[in-house]
């Protein structure tokens, strides 16, 4: 979009697209279509339509218990939706198991890192790798159908620890990291399956600031690198600063679309955050029109459920 | 503990700050109690104990000048303690010539080793690796091993008794029976979280062991009294029978005793056999484990999801781990039926699981050699301290009174003690003998 970015692969010009919910992208990567999960009572989402662009990085952000987590899970298919279909790459997802979608090319992580504790570092690394003739049952007993991939398989991950700065810690134990290093240790070890699309939940939670610099350039360095990222982030600062585009949900729904620039001067956006309230003093504000709202709402509530 | 104090200061009156008096070290004072214990209550086993309790506490004294006091009760109870675990020493000497109360120590030692090495610590090394595999490597929680156990051996017996097949077949029956029941099992019950597998395993081993057992099936598992009569092909190939260098000449011998073990020809064969089948087992355990396979196990442990997250299919893992810990504990079983000719429903209770996890437990999880080890361990105990207690307690004047022990209470005792030192082993080694102390301080997640 800034011409002025100086970005080492040629991006996708974004500024054409429409800033509207469920906009459509010139080159998508992943449609969505009608995807709904319900939780009892509550309908945690409930998108029309969703489009996330090749080669940029997306971010979803949105208030907490906005949906946006359950999305990530209904996109990998950790979860299961009430209806809806999507597609990565033009292939259908619906329905199928989540390893399946890691191998055509969509990997995530999550929002309470998934370390592989009694395993040390490297071997988290080497685990990611995909198709080892050794992970087969017949072939595993004898090394010399995979001791070649894995040396290769090594090779690989130990690129990868230097970059992300974890060579250091190549020995230990996985579980003695530190929360930073282990979010650097999963998504380090997610690109080792070699993802075309990667989706970090909360790739900031927890992280200390000086750390968090690094884990921007690592981000960034995906994109350019010619990945698609798509993230979910409560810290506005890492939204402004690295993501092309921006997806705000608010109650399982998308409310808003745009670079990061329109997005936060979107009232829509502003209210899903703050209450559509949020600037009035309490004082000038009417009582009874707001109970009637919130009437309003629960008798909403009751419907749907 | 934590505030420092320099040195004692001289603080005049009433009001000092309790943590600047001087105490009384705690490693002393027990160090004396197991001191004065051994030498009154515990023929001296508890010296060895003091001994080393009251070096410690010396250490710390010596290292907190001023805070701990108590260093001339520490060195009494080391003195103390080098002369119980000398009077220990005559004891064992004495329980080994002579015998203490009609204890012969060197008997109760031949026992313990005898099953050690014999074929009922096999059949639960073999056990214990299946378990190994579900439980250690890829933490499948599988509380039915007796299950799997019981269609290996009633695969042989049927087999072979009521459909009249040949031996061999009967064997190839013996091992499919398990792959059988592990994709019965696993494919209802695998997509389920961990608990709920132990409860369906649990469940189905009792079933087993029940339609095994029933009135109504008795044409087909021989009822409560099982089936015999199968085992004649295993018997008459044993080699210390039939070779003529182990009957006659320099080899020749009757019944293999070698003063602390002694077998018969039938045993020894069942070991020769029994251990080749172990040695196979943590072979292939071995070669499996230290692959990527093995890489991948060991992953879907500590977090399925995350493996999922990384392409592999977890459920396909955890039902080929299934398959190969279950086909483990078939061959337990068909072992079992070999070596003692006959099976017998009650044989494949749960005690058999939970004895077989016990001897898991004890040589630590996730190693290759602990299960094989945790098996011996468990068996010398078992059958050293029955064969202790029982000899204590017969005769007209047992060495334990018999307002304290009768003799029939002494073969439930020792599974009290193993019970008890299970539990010590738990508090004070929780990763087994075998086992990483490292992984155990990693609390995951």
């Amino acid at each position: 979009m800034d011409a002025d970015v100086a970005a080492p692969t040629a991006r996708p010009d974004l500024s054409a697209i429409p800033r509207e919910p469920g906009a459509k992208k010139p080159d998508a990567i992943v449609v969505g279509d009608r995807i709904t999960r319900q939780f009892g009572g509550l309908k945690a989402v409930d998108v029309d339509h969703i489009e996330i662009q090749r080669g940029v990085i997306t971010a979803l952000i949105g208030p907490n218990g906005a949906g946006k987590t359950t999305l990530f899970n209904l996109l990998t298919g950790f979860d299961v939706p009430d209806s809806g279909d999507w597609s990565f790459n033009g292939n259908s997802l619906a329905r199928v198991a989540p390893f399946k979608v890691a191998r055509l090319g969509m990997v995530r992580t999550f929002q309470l890192t998934k370390v592989l504790a009694k395993l040390t570092v490297i071997e988290n690394m080497r685990l990611g790798a995909t198709g080892q003739n050794g992970e087969k049952f017949w072939q595993a007993a004898f090394p010399a159908r995979w001791r070649k991939q894995e040396a290769a398989n090594t090779v690989r991950a130990d690129d990868l620890l230097t970059r992300f700065k974890l060579d250091a810690k190549r020995e230990d134990f996985a579980g003695s990291l530190s929360g930073g290093q282990r979010k650097l240790l999963e998504m380090a070890r997610a690109l080792m399956v070699d993802p075309e699309l990667i989706m970090l939940d909360e790739p900031m939670a927890g992280v200390n600031p000086a750390l968090k610099q690094s884990l921007l350039g690592h981000v960034k360095s995906l994109r350019d690198e010619g990945r698609t990222v798509l993230f979910v982030e409560h810290d506005m600062d890492m939204v402004r600063d690295i993501s092309d585009w921006v997806i705000v949900m608010a109650q399982g729904k998308i409310v808003a679309e745009g670079t990061p620039e329109s997005v936060m001067a979107d009232p829509a956006v502003i209210d899903a955050y703050l209450g559509a309230h949020h600037d009035t003093d309490l004082r000038d504000l009417d009582e009874s029109a707001l109970e009637a709202e919130a009437v309003a709402e629960l008798g909403a509530t009751e419907e749907d459920a | 503990m934590s505030t420092t104090t320099s040195e004692p200061t001289p603080a005049p009156g009433p009001a000092v700050a309790p943590q600047q008096v001087a105490r009384t070290s705690k490693g002393a004072i027990t160090a004396m109690v197991l001191a004065i214990a051994g030498l009154t209550l515990a023929v001296g086993i508890t010296s060895p104990f003091a001994y080393v309790k009251a070096r410690q506490a010396l250490r710390e004294i010596d290292a907190a000048p001023g805070r701990l006091t108590g260093r001339g009760m520490a060195q009494a109870a080391q003195i103390l303690g080098i002369i119980g675990t000398l009077y220990l020493l005559a004891w064992v000497v004495i329980g080994f010539t002579a015998g203490i109360g009609g204890v012969e120590l060197s008997g109760v030692l031949r026992t313990a080793l005898n099953q050690a090495f014999g074929p009922n610590a096999i059949v639960y090394a073999l056990a214990a690796i299946g378990l190994n595999v579900h439980f250690g490597y890829t933490g499948l929680l599988n509380f039915g091993q007796a299950g799997f156990m019981a269609v290996g051996a009633y695969g042989l017996a049927v087999s072979v008794v009521t459909w009249d097949l040949p031996f061999w077949l009967g064997i190839v029956v013996a091992l499919g029976a398990p792959v059988v029941l592990a994709l019965m099992l696993g494919i209802p019950t695998l997509r389920l979280r961990a608990d709920y597998l132990a409860i369906a395993t649990i469940a189905t081993a009792e079933i087993l062991r029940l339609v095994f057992g029933a009135v109504e099936t008795k044409s087909v598992f021989g009822g409560s009294n099982g089936l015999t009569g199968y085992a004649g092909t295993f018997q008459d190939a044993n080699i210390f029978r039939n070779w003529d260098i182990f009957t006659s000449g320099a080899l020749g011998f009757e019944r293999l005793d070698l003063g602390i073990v002694d077998f018969s020809k039938r045993d020894l064969w069942s070991m020769l056999v029994g251990w080749t089948l172990v040695a196979i087992c943590c072979l292939i355990v071995w070669a499996m484990m230290r692959s990527p396979w093995g890489r991948v196990l060991r992953s879907i442990r500590e977090d399925e999801d995350a493996v999922r997250s990384l392409g592999k299919n977890v459920f396909a893992y955890k039902m080929q781990a299934l398959i190969l810990g279950g086909l483990f504990g078939g061959l337990a079983g068909l072992f079992l039926a070999l070596k003692q000719a006959s099976v017998v429903p009650s044989d494949y209770s749960t005690n058999m699981t939970f004895l077989a996890f016990t001897a898991l437990l004890i040589g630590g999880a996730a190693r290759v050699g602990g299960p094989v080890i945790g098996a011996m361990i468990l068996w010398f105990l078992i059958s050293g301290l029955g064969a202790f207690f029982g000899q204590a307690t017969s005769g007209s004047d047992p060495l334990v009174p018999s307002w304290l022990m009768d003799n029939t209470q002494s073969s439930l005792v020792r599974f009290i003690a193993v019970g008890l030192g299970l539990m010590l082993l738990m508090i004070f080694r929780p990763q087994g003998i075998f086992g990483d102390r490292r992984e155990i301080a990693i609390d995951g997640r």
